[in-house]
């Protein structure tokens, strides 16, 4: 009986695993068909000097 | 089989500081940067590296995660930002806090300051403090660069431009020691993060890893995914003998016997190194169990 | 054991691997140094072309020495002009002496002028080439000056490096989209604007997203600066020109240079907005002093 808990346990470990990692990647695929890399390397390629605390 | 894999946890635990060298060497790889007081432009930048990393230090690589997140969330075009909570999500349900006690350069650099040898005091007592990087990851990454808005719809990077010391160790410094011109435009905000960082390198000679345990919001995000992370920690209940060495060795004040994927556990290995037993090891995917199938997996 | 050995190899290899990353990002960065140095190097090639060329011209002269030496000795050489064309020169006092020729030595000598024609056409080429090129090489050594400039300003209009001289000083201010604290000191410099507008100055904006026309860059830079109410005039430059040049190797926004009426560059340039009164104080100084030189050279 415990031991099947536990098995239970881990079984939805598992799904909560897989569900995550489809959900990275989707989210990652999103954001990239959005557009948000080039924000993402417009932004890290030039200082703006306030933003890190420069001024 | 399980010996062996507990031979290779302990190998890895005891090379965790060339690791975490050669992580910050890989994150920060443009070192002529540092003589010419300019920051690398390529299209690497386009991808976050896993740990605390400022874009403006003249070396880096890649894109700070927490930087980068701030940045998509305070423009105007955006209001959310797939890409890095995609990049978060990933990266936490792999490796979770492992990120933290290996990959981090801001994580060794604490490491290295611990390493000084003057009276260390334990954090046993200020579990509360802990909470507290939740509430910056919430208020200062989240919350401020989305909503505290101009006209325009842009937001400011608050904790990047406010808090975060690292920004300051290996960007503001590093810059403002090759280029004149960044020199001159130092003023009031450089001189309140450097006394942040300077109460960060004191805390941490005298505390272990104090930015980690109370403020870093990135260790906050990575803490979320440690009870499911695909690496995590395993604790074989048979050979253990309950002498209580790896909690007493924890110095991120965790109960290795009860929780060893606390949310607070960074992976250093440091259980593993004590336990005169060699019951604790990494496991990645659940592998590394005995033959015996009814045994349990996790705890 | 092994495994350590094994770390050791990594972590060489990782160093050497840096520096061969670094090595090829070093590369693109040094192409820009070698932009102002490749400038001296064909100034210095264009000496032995040069030194060529009057050895073509001697050897004429050595090939027929007897009817040039002739020609010589009649020739006016004390008030000759020196910046007269030399085949000309050359040419007029054969002309001027024809009688004194015999039909072969004229003959000779005619040829050999048009030959002596084209060398010194290549050669005046070649000395205006170096000339430039020196000068620039001067420029772009000292990094104080801007050689040339091209793009379009929001409107579509074409601009070039006689924006500069229209104006007694130019306040040239770089900025991007997603900076806001450059944003936020646009209507400040509109102001700087207005004032400086009667004295002979512009604030002209350079948005570093908008490089080589990018239609979409320019659209949003658009916006911003109506929403901000800054009127005064915006560039989109090409990268390759001069000023593009600059710009492009600029990292830190908000920066504001001082150009003066010749495209030189005067004092340092300022780093942070103008909206900080001590800036905005700080910068203005400097505009009056460059105004105040340049109506003094006036």
């Amino acid at each position: 009986m415990k031991s099947e808990r536990s098995m239970n346990i881990l079984k939805s470990k598992k799904t909560i695993q897989i569900v995550l990692l489809i959900t990275g990647v989707m989210m990652i695929t999103y954001g990239v068909f959005r557009g948000e890399v080039d924000v993402v390397l417009n932004k890290a390629v030039k200082i703006c000097l306030e933003c890190v605390g420069i001024g | 089989m399980d010996k062996k894999n507990t031979m290779i946890s302990k190998k890895i635990a005891q090379f965790r500081g060339w690791i975490q060298g050669l992580a910050t060497l890989l994150t920060n790889i443009h070192l002529p940067n540092f003589f010419k007081g300019k920051i690398y432009q390529g299209n690497g930048k386009k991808i976050c590296v896993p740990g605390l990393n400022c874009y403006s230090c003249p070396a880096a690589s890649g894109a700070c995660p927490i930087g980068a997140f701030q940045a998509v969330v305070g423009s105007s075009h955006f209001k959310f930002a797939y890409y890095i909570t995609g990049f978060f999500i990933l990266l936490g349900v792999t490796l979770g806090r492992f990120i933290c006690g290996f990959l981090c350069p801001f994580g060794w650099f604490q490491d290295l300051l611990h390493k000084i040898p003057t009276k260390k005091f334990s954090t046993e007592k200020l579990k509360t403090l802990r909470y507290l990087k939740y509430v910056i990851l919430v208020v200062f990454v989240i919350l401020l660069p989305m909503l505290m808005t101009n006209s325009i719809g842009m937001g400011n990077p608050f904790f990047c431009k406010y808090i975060c010391p690292q920004g300051v160790l290996e960007g503001a410094i590093p810059l403002s020691l090759g280029n004149a011109a960044i020199r001159s435009a130092l003023g009031k905000l450089f001189t309140f993060k450097s006394v942040i960082l300077v109460s960060v390198i004191v805390l941490s000679i005298l505390f272990y890893r104090p930015f980690c345990k109370w403020i870093c919001p990135l260790g906050a995000i990575y803490s979320l995914f440690n009870k499911v992370s695909l690496l995590g920690i395993q604790v074989e209940h048979d050979k253990c003998v309950g002498c209580q060495q790896c909690t007493k060795a924890c110095k991120m004040d965790v109960n290795v016997l009860k929780t060893p994927n606390h949310p607070e556990c960074i992976r250093c290995g440091a259980c593993m190194k004590v336990c005169p037993k060699n019951a604790i090891h990494y496991q990645f995917m659940g592998k590394n169990v005995s033959k015996d199938k009814n045994k349990l997996k996790e705890k | 054991m092994n495994l350590s050995k094994k770390i050791f190899k990594i972590v060489t290899l990782s160093a050497v691997l840096a520096l061969t990353a670094c090595s090829t990002k070093t590369n693109s960065a040094v192409s820009n140094t070698t932009q102002s140095s490749s400038s001296s190097e064909t100034a210095g090639e264009t000496d032995p072309a040069l030194n060529d060329l009057y050895q073509q011209e001697n050897q004429l002269f050595a090939d027929h020495k007897e009817a040039w030496d002739k020609a010589f000795n009649m020739m006016n050489k004390g008030n000759a002009d020196p910046s007269a064309d030399y085949a000309e020169y050359l040419a007029s006092a054969v002309e001027g002496n024809k009688d004194e020729f015999t039909e072969e030595e004229y003959k000779t000598l005619t040829e050999d002028l048009e030959k002596i024609r084209e060398i010194e056409k290549k050669i005046s080429e070649l000395e205006s080439k170096q000339s430039t090129s020196s000068a620039s090489k001067d420029d772009s050594s000292s990094e104080s000056s801007f050689a040339d400039l091209s793009g379009v300003d929001f409107d579509g209009n074409k601009v070039d490096k006689s924006l500069f001289s229209k104006n007694a000083v130019t306040v040239l201010n770089f900025w991007f989209t997603g900076c806001k604290p450059c944003v936020e000191e646009l209507p400040k410099l509109n102001e700087l604007n207005e004032a400086i507008k009667a004295k002979g100055g512009e604030v002209v904006g350079i948005n570093t997203d908008t490089f080589n026309g990018s239609g979409s860059a320019i659209k949003d830079a658009k916006k911003v600066l109506e929403q901000q109410g800054a009127k005064y005039r915006n560039l989109s430059i090409d990268s390759s020109c001069d000023v593009g040049q600059y710009a492009s190797n600029i990292m830190a926004f908000p920066t504001t240079i001082l150009v003066d009426r010749n495209g030189k560059i005067i004092g340092d340039p300022l780093l942070g907005g103008v909206d900080n009164q001590e800036n905005y104080d700080a910068l203005m100084k400097q505009i009056e002093s460059v105004i105040a030189s340049d109506s003094a050279t006036k």
